[in-house]
């Protein structure tokens, strides 16, 4: 499978590049957007199977992201990797279309639970 | 050194900065952090800082030397800690800001929302936040060396009234 993580930070585009492979999620193949605006551009011409994303992004937010994505009548996995995990957030994630919130700091095990169902 | 000294004691406490940064330090692999007495600041430092605004409203600074800096987006990113480019250091030192007051942002009243990391490197390099006092400072060091944390309550409001 193909997974997009979108980030606009390079070091934590790694970490959770490397979370996946401590997760058991190895094999896959990893594209990578540094904003949301990015990351629709990557859904264009990657066509990935599930998107990892940051919510906190320049030029386009990850709920911008998804939002534009479930406007458009996609409906690829997404799930978000973000600082922020409180009740509102995950309601709002949510409500927008996402199937899971990795709240930051995580752990690999964090990783497999949320994507498990998704990557088997 | 951990100095609690804040208008809110009983959410934001040098123990909890202390124990918030330690989830950090581990989740990311860089060690067990724990408090450190007060050490002599390199000349050249890596300082990021994010603000929260919402009922609560403030902003949260991660201050360490450049070496430390360096040897802390090198074990972030798995590279040899010798080649690192000062975008990688601030990339991660800002990332350990974001990290740090994401976690903080759950201890306080919703809403609130946190910005995106500013970073600064140089001698002294240091924010300054002219309507805000530091609440909270916590030190805490693992294997790549010290990093200070620091809480700032803005006084805005008040300033305004």
């Amino acid at each position: 499978m193909k997974i997009l993580i979108a980030d606009d930070s390079r070091v934590m585009r790694q970490i959770v590049s490397r979370t996946l492979r401590q997760a058991g999620f190895d094999g896959h193949e990893l594209v990578e957007a540094s904003n949301g605006r990015e990351g629709l551009q990557a859904v264009a011409d990657e066509k990935p199977d599930v998107i990892l994303s940051d919510w906190n992004m320049p030029e386009m937010s990850g709920l911008a992201f998804l939002q534009a994505l479930r406007a458009s009548g996609q409906a690829i996995p997404f799930g978000f990797v973000t600082s922020e995990g409180s009740d509102d957030m995950r309601a709002v994630a949510a409500n927008a279309g996402a199937q899971f919130l990795i709240a930051k700091p995580f752990t690999a095990e964090a990783f497999q639970e949320a994507l498990q169902p998704v990557l088997g | 050194m951990s100095v609690d000294a804040g208008l809110e004691p009983d959410v934001i406490t040098a123990a909890k900065v202390d124990a918030l940064a330690a989830d950090v330090w581990d989740s990311l692999g860089l060690g067990d952090a724990g408090p450190v007495p007060g050490a002599a600041e390199d000349d050249r430092l890596v300082t990021a800082s994010v603000s929260v605004a919402g009922r609560w409203t403030g902003h949260v600074t991660v201050s360490c030397g450049t070496d430390t800096g360096r040897a802390l987006a090198a074990a972030m990113l798995g590279l040899d800690g010798s080649n690192i480019e000062d975008a990688d250091m601030a990339d991660a030192i800002g990332e350990l800001a974001n990290m740090v007051g994401g976690s903080l942002k759950g201890l306080l009243p919703p809403p609130s929302t946190l910005s995106l990391p500013h970073v600064i490197t140089g001698p002294g390099a240091t924010h300054h936040f002219p309507h805000a006092r530091p609440v909270c400072r916590s030190r805490i060091t693992a294997v790549h060396g010290p990093v200070t944390i620091t809480v700032w309550h803005s006084t805005a409001e008040r300033i305004h009234r």
